[in-house]
């Protein structure tokens, strides 16, 4: 036998198992395309020239690294599948007289059609999307149009090069598994008949209560960011609970129906009622590994959605001035600061000359911030804050005294010698006084206070945020001292905060290039800075940020919602082979059509909408952590983020219907 | 008093493109009486299948029509044909044809739940049933779990448990070693004997000498047919083998 023979049977067999072949090959051909599009935005040199494009690389190109390792566990899980209603065939090959040997030919050419099938394919879907995705992230970054074809040999090379090594993968394993088994073991792989499962009390208690730890957890977190352990923890025993809900649960709730004999025996409930407690084993990992793929869809697509629906103008507003910096007082206790304000006026004016930049206005006040716990008349400051447990809620003081504050608003607050002001971000103080690393002072709810920091908004969704207003710049250092007593090397100082506003005909280069410029000059003059920054690299960063967050999302849900829809595709098909024939005895017993059609719809509607209810239970539980994690990136618009959430669920939920449709037809055309 | 009669019966197979046409059956008349036990006999390709699946309604016939009760099977509609097979005929095949998912209980139940019948009536049912046919102690155990023989005989309960007019069996017989079949042939033999038609296609010579009747059939036509009467098993099964020879020498000098 020669090769010629070898490549025409593998063509034939794709032709034949075209079926079951094509959701892998449209597996293969959609991570080819999205892998190659991932890497060749990462390295697009235009990309890289949009402010906040180098950021926006970086992280596409984590996402890269996350793809690869997705998309190669995803082939196998997919190809696994395939083979499973394949070993029959092979073994029916082996008892005609092919060798293993021959076998493994045939096959390796199987392999080679695909690879190059899905290659070619994915490739030129791939450019053509990744003119898009260019396009859609100069739009989304305020970037020229750029026209013209954009084809990036390198990433053709690296992707081609990985998917070979995961087609060859996949071709050892497979040989491996042909190698080890025997004809006869081939033949009967599929059928082997399975024993009803017992019902296991225990592990659906533990189910249960794994469930309701997850979301006892997911409701009562405060801050994602710093209890992101218990997040986890959270995350892991739902998981966790639902795999052991869905096989000891499932049984456990079957069963209870089959003892109940009068629901037991109508005809619309005897058949799908032991059809699922038959292969309720197999069914329940399948049925839990799709609700929790379509949980993780539904996060990425909210996620994403919630980028798509934030306006750019949160990181503006979060802005007070063109360019900003912080820089540390000494640790001379009598330093108030004045002596720094005069130079950076000096180093803003000399800077603006310098650049030809035109300077509209400038400000500079200091404040200090400390991290604390609240308790009952006061806050307490230690370096526990730093080791948060998930549940405890830090808050955060700003300080400042009133001179600055005066200077700074443009108020004339004028306090008394142990008094201070406060205003609650969150809430507000509603005690006389106030205890702070035992000094006492008398306070005042300010409500109408500017707010003199930046960032802050974050931050008051992690924590609760108080300002406070003290008599002198001496009350403010002495507490700069005290809390780096106990906070050590935790501490911060007291920070002189400098905003400029340039001339609106300032543009965007010329405002980088004033802001280094700025710091060059800060630097010679000997300044301990903290911060420096511009309003367009902040927004640019922001951007950069989102649209890095957004398409990885955006990929990775739908390489996510591809693999549920392919495993339920993969799922049913096979069923309805294994169900085919006991189809076809219940008609020669006196089964109409009709009913049959009736039984089939009902034990697809439960396999189907049972992970689509849990799914929605589990979105629910942990919407609201979802939230608290989302301020990273939406900020004062976090409150969208709800809308995001449902409109991700009722896009998925229609998705599903859609392939509850199509799946319920194939499988009864196979049925049938 | 007859309960089936079927009269000039015709079916020919056209193949799909329409070319070539077969006959498989050309004529065939006989009819049954309630409380017959009847065996067809007749080698591969005689027909026999064709007939079974025109009176088991899984077959419409090209000419002639199937009576039961004097009602025309194939003047059944499409959506009541189910019910009807349900409720007039029971099916025993060769390969037991049990649903895995059920346990033996459960598949006898099936006809019955299908009918929508209460479950007390279900279980009132099956205890003779099961105990005519030696089944009580599998009755909850799996399909899986049991040997041939004891599949076969829930498959006859499954058969009889709705009460059928009429029991059909294919090569009842073929998948079992010759214990079970002679247990199972016993079965057939006292289950009739209880006023049950049974009719029975197959190839065994065995199986048909315990029937009260043997019909012959060759290239789609009634050969010959052989009626029990007083004759013992051991001479009617001579009597069958004798025929049988005739039959497979291809001369039709004996009609």
């Amino acid at each position: 036998m020669n090769n010629q023979f070898y490549m025409k049977m593998a063509a034939e067999n794709i032709r034949k198992n075209w079926k079951m072949y094509l959701p892998f090959i449209i597996s293969c051909i959609s991570t080819i395309m999205m892998t190659y599009i991932i890497r060749a935005l990462s390295t697009n040199s235009g990309l890289s020239q949009i402010p906040g494009g180098d950021n926006l690389q970086t992280i596409l190109f984590m996402g890269y690294i996350v793809l690869m390792i997705f998309s190669a566990v995803f082939l196998f899980y997919m190809h696994s599948f395939l083979m499973k209603n394949r070993k029959r065939e092979f073994g029916v090959y082996n008892i005609l007289g092919m060798d293993k040997k021959h076998i493994m030919k045939m096959f390796t050419f199987e392999i080679f059609y695909v690879a190059v099938l899905s290659m070619v394919i994915g490739l030129i879907a791939g450019t053509i999307f990744n003119k898009v995705c260019i396009l859609l992230i100069r739009y989304m970054m305020n970037a020229s149009v750029s026209l013209g074809f954009e084809f990036s040999l390198p990433s053709v090379g690296w992707t081609l090069g990985l998917f070979t090594i995961i087609f060859i993968l996949i071709l050892l394993v497979t040989i491996y598994q042909i190698r080890l088994a025997n004809p006869i073991e081939l033949l009967k792989s599929g059928n082997v008949g399975e024993k009803e499962p017992k019902t296991k009390v225990f592990l659906s208690v533990i189910g249960f209560a794994l469930i309701g730890v997850g979301y006892y957890l997911a409701l009562t977190i405060q801050s994602p960011i710093q209890g992101i352990q218990l997040a986890f923890l959270a995350v892991l025993a739902v998981m966790i609970g639902t795999y052991l809900l869905f096989t000891t649960g499932s049984i456990a709730i079957l069963k209870m129906l089959k003892a109940n004999k009068n629901y037991y025996y109508q005809s619309n409930h005897f058949i799908p009622v032991s059809g699922m407690i038959y292969r309720m084993k197999k069914n329940a990992v399948g049925l839990s590994n799709i609700t929790i793929l379509s949980v993780c869809v539904i996060v990425l697509f909210s996620i994403a959605g919630s980028i798509f629906i934030t306006s750019d103008s949160t990181a503006k507003t979060q802005y007070p001035g063109n360019f900003i910096s912080q820089v540390s007082l000494s640790d001379d206790m009598s330093d108030t600061g004045e002596e720094i304000k005069s130079e950076m006026s000096e180093l803003i004016d000399r800077t603006g000359y310098e650049t030809n930049t035109s300077v509209v206005d400038y400000s500079s006040h200091a404040y200090l911030t400390i991290p604390v716990f609240e308790t009952s008349g006061g806050f307490e400051v230690t370096r526990d804050v730093f080791f948060i447990q998930g549940n405890q809620r830090p808050s955060s003081l700003f300080l400042t005294d009133q001179e600055n504050y005066n200077q700074f608003s443009g108020d004339n607050v004028s306090l008394d010698e142990n008094e201070v002001y406060i205003h609650g971000v969150n809430e507000t103080y509603n005690e006389n006084t106030l205890t702070l690393m035992g000094q006492q002072f008398s306070v005042s709810e300010m409500s109408d206070m500017e707010e003199f920091s930046i960032g802050s908004e974050t931050e008051s969704e992690i924590g609760d945020i108080y300002y406070i207003i003290v008599p002198d710049m001496e009350i403010l250092r002495q507490l700069e001292q005290q809390q780096q007593e106990i906070l050590e090397d935790y501490s911060q100082s007291t920070i002189i905060f400098t905003q400029v506003d340039l001339g609106n005909e300032v543009s965007a280069e010329e405002e980088i290039e004033f802001g280094e410029r700025m710091e060059l000059n800060m630097e010679n003059a000997g300044m301990d800075i903290v911060n420096i920054d511009t309003e367009v690299e902040a927004v640019g960063q922001m951007q950069a940020l989102r649209s890095g967050v957004l398409f990885v999302t955006l990929n990775l849900a739908t390489l996510l919602l591809l693999m549920t829809v392919l495993i339920i595709y993969y799922k049913q098909t096979s069923e309805a082979y294994d169900d085919k024939e006991r189809f076809s005895i219940m008609q020669k017993v006196g089964l109409d059509r009709s009913e049959i059609k009736k039984a089939i719809k009902s034990q697809i509607l439960i396999v189907f909408f049972l992970p689509l209810i849990v799914t929605g239970l589990h979105i629910l539980a942990f919407s609201l952590l979802m939230k608290k994690a989302m301020v990273l990136v939406m900020l004062n618009q976090v409150d969208l983020f709800p809308i995001a959430i449902i409109c991700a669920f009722l896009i998925f939920t229609i998705t599903y219907v859609v392939i509850y449709r199509i799946t319920a037809r194939v499988y009864y055309n196979i049925v049938k | 008093m007859t309960l089936l009669q079927v009269q000039k019966l015709k079916k020919i197979y056209t193949t799909r493109f329409g070319g070539n046409k077969v006959q498989a059956l050309s004529d065939v008349s006989f009819s049954v009486n309630s409380g017959d036990y009847m065996a067809i006999m007749g080698e591969s390709g005689s027909g026999k299948t064709t007939l079974l699946n025109i009176l088991a309604a899984l077959d419409k016939p090209s000419g002639g029509n199937v009576l039961l009760n004097n009602d025309d099977i194939s003047q059944i509609r499409e959506k009541d044909i189910s019910t009807f097979r349900r409720n007039n005929l029971g099916f025993v095949f060769q390969d037991f044809n049990l649903l895995d998912t059920f346990s033996i209980q459960d598949n006898i139940f099936l006809p019955l739940v299908l009918s929508g019948k209460k479950h007390k009536e279900m279980a009132e049912r099956v205890v003779p049933i099961a105990k005519k046919l030696n089944i009580e102690q599998i009755l909850d155990k799996f399909p899986y779990e049991v040997s041939g023989g004891q599949k076969q005989r829930a498959a006859v309960a499954r058969a009889l448990i709705a009460a059928p007019e009429l029991v059909l069996a294919d090569e009842p017989t073929g998948a079992l070693d010759s214990k079970s079949s002679k247990e199972l042939l016993n079965h057939f033999e006292e289950i009739n004997a209880d006023g049950q038609t049974v009719l029975m296609v197959t190839h065994s010579i065995e199986a048909a000498s315990h029937a009260k009747r043997v019909l012959f059939i060759k290239d789609g036509k009634v050969f010959q047919e052989l009626y029990k009467a007083r004759r013992s098993k051991d001479e009617m099964f001579q009597e069958i083998s004798n025929t049988l020879a005739v039959l497979s020498s291809g001369s039709d000098e004996d009609e």
